[in-house]
């Protein structure tokens, strides 16, 4: 669990700096990937794997986070 | 555009919005704690959640200037789809501990948890002043810009002081009416309204220009669209300030505390990339590209290019342009109703409380916090309506989202640095509102925008400030970073069990 938790914040770092590319000049030409011009391409593609990643925090952070709370309850003060 | 549709169109959505009040006033029970009226009694489920915190933070922009941001600017705004995606990312890093703080403590506004993890009214009442000032003004150009849109709009039909007046009357009505719970509400209609807009607008922009053909023939009419063309600094003052600052505005911080459960948080965080970033993001895309398009929004220039989405409709389905009318209207009061209350509680809460020397009572608070909700409609409703008064605040508005902005360390130290001492954070914060000021008004730079100069000093200056200072309590540093640690920590078998097993005196305060 630790593991993919990593994984996803690893993830999600290694995408902001794909997306950063082309402001910084690397992938910024208008050539085309299928429909999509080439920056654009890569910010569509970072953002369906940042959807996913989104996706996976239910499973490995929110789920456990209720588990926990469901068996020790925050005591309010 | 004719008035008739528009005004009884407009006349629909108030009557609506007066009966969802009305609903949530009835749902609270007659007599609503401050919890309740300011936080929805801590019991606002995901669906409400979600569309309450989507409409907060879409605004009139969205439905007018992002449009025309890509108009101007081509594939270069598209990063603007990347920084809403993680506010997902954020319900989960900084959302969920705020809740579970919130939940624990029982806070109503930041500010009581800044006061009481820092054992500082000074930095309390810092952070309560710097978050007014960063929505006050937001919340008048949300009402002079919706209005100032209308009157363009439906040529004089809907005078500007009509918009105004509307615009007012219904977010102060269903705040002081119904208060968290009429806002959020309010804001999944008006969120679901002006989202179906959208949607209906991108479909049929797409059958008009050949559906993905559209940045091909973008290409061949101007191949500077869909060209990237670099300014990185400008992009990270936006990433930062509309992106990085969005989950620390007082604003979105109660949201979270009104969650009902962490789960809800969860499915909250899950939604969120599908309604900010691919509904709110990446259809304003389409619609602003294909508006260069010969066609479909004929008239439309770069001076213009805010007014996209009617200009489409004028065009295209007159019939229904109305209905975009209204959906500007519904933009501008699910962003300001939130904006009115969160302000109206740290007034009362942060600063009324803190000049009072005491905690205020139940009754006392809310009915200070409905004063001061009536208190500040008025004063938005006069300042709109004054000549020229709203446009001497345009640049204050536009430095909103950089001041909260500021308010991020001193929200860190709570949340996971807790090196950062109470000394350091405030000067910090004096330090990043300070420089901001000096880079908008003093036209002194360094080469960075003016929201992301003040983080870059607020950082450094707590953090060296934090360095030789005395650090926060053991209590704060077990009720929060101890707690965090224990419910938030990796999820493996052992660490469970421990949550389970842990002693009592770990839990007490």
């Amino acid at each position: 669990m630790l593991l993919l938790r990593r994984l996803i914040g690893v993830t999600l770092l290694v995408c902001l700096v794909i997306v950063a590319l082309p402001y910084l000049g690397f992938f910024a030409d208008p050539t085309f990937i299928g429909p999509f011009p080439k920056p654009l391409a890569i910010v569509l593609g970072a953002n369906v794997v940042l959807t996913l990643c989104v996706i996976a925090l239910y499973p490995l952070c929110f789920r456990p986070l209720q588990r926990k709370l469901d068996a020790n309850p925050v005591e309010e003060v | 555009m004719t008035a008739l549709p528009t005004l009884l169109i407009l006349a629909g959505i108030v009557g609506i919005l007066l009966s969802i009040a009305y609903l949530a006033a009835r749902n609270s029970g007659g007599s609503q704690t401050t919890e309740d009226f300011v936080v929805g009694g801590r019991a606002i489920g995901t669906t409400v959640l979600l569309l309450s915190m989507g409409a907060t933070y879409f605004s009139t922009w969205t439905l007018l200037g992002s449009f025309g941001a890509y108009f101007r600017e081509g594939i270069w705004f598209a990063g603007f789809a990347v920084w809403t995606i993680f506010h997902g990312v954020f319900v989960w890093l900084f959302g969920t501990r705020i809740w579970l703080a919130g939940k624990r403590f029982g806070f109503i506004t930041p500010g009581q948890m800044i006061e009481h993890y820092y054992d500082s009214k000074r930095l309390r009442l810092l952070s309560a002043l710097v978050g007014i000032t960063a929505l006050v003004p937001v919340m008048l150009i949300q009402v002079s810009g919706g209005a100032r849109a209308l009157e363009t709009l439906t040529e004089g039909a809907v005078p500007y002081a009509l918009g105004v007046t509307i615009a007012s009357l219904m977010v102060g009505a269903i705040v002081l009416w119904a208060g968290f719970r009429g806002t959020a509400w309010s804001d999944m209609f008006l969120g679901t309204f002006f989202a179906a807009i959208m949607i209906f607008t991108a479909l049929y922009v797409l059958d008009l220009v050949g559906g993905l053909a559209l940045f091909a023939r973008v290409a061949e009419i101007n191949p500077d669209l869909v060209t990237n063309p670099g300014k990185p600094t400008n992009m990270l003052e936006l990433f930062l300030g509309l992106g990085f600052g969005a989950w620390v505005l007082p604003h979105m911080w109660q949201k979270f505390y009104s969650a009902k459960s962490a789960e809800t948080l969860g499915k909250v965080a899950v939604a969120t990339p599908f309604w900010n970033s691919w509904m709110m993001a990446i259809i304003p895309l389409i619609i602003g590209l294909a508006a260069v398009i010969p066609g479909v929004a004929p008239g439309v220039s770069r001076e213009s290019s805010d007014t996209i989405l009617p200009q489409i409709f004028a065009e295209h389905a007159p019939v229904l342009a109305a209905f975009v009318v209204a959906g500007i209207l519904a933009a501008a009061i699910s962003t300001i109703n939130s904006q009115l209350l969160s302000s109206a509680s740290l007034v009362a809460e942060d600063i009324w409380g803190g000049v009072r020397g005491r905690k205020l009572s139940d009754q006392e608070s809310t009915r200070v916090t409905r004063l001061v909700v009536a208190g500040l409609t008025l004063l938005v409703f006069v300042l709109a309506l004054t000549p020229g008064g709203a446009g001497h605040l345009v640049p204050v508005a536009a430095l909103g989202f950089g001041l909260g902005l500021q308010l991020v360390p001193s929200a860190l130290g709570i949340l996971y640095f807790r090196r950062i001492t109470e000394m350091g954070a405030f000067a910090g914060l004096l330090a990043g509102v300070i420089s901001l000021l000096i880079v908008k008004f003093g036209g002194f730079t360094i080469g960075l925008g003016a929201g992301t100069t003040g983080i870059v000093a607020n950082i450094a200056v707590t953090a060296l400030v934090s360095l030789v200072t005395r650090p926060v309590s053991d209590a704060s540093i077990e009720n929060y970073h101890g707690m965090f640690a224990r419910y938030m920590g990796a999820d493996t078998k052992s660490q469970d069990a421990a949550a389970v097993d842990a002693p009592a005196t770990a839990e007490a305060v």
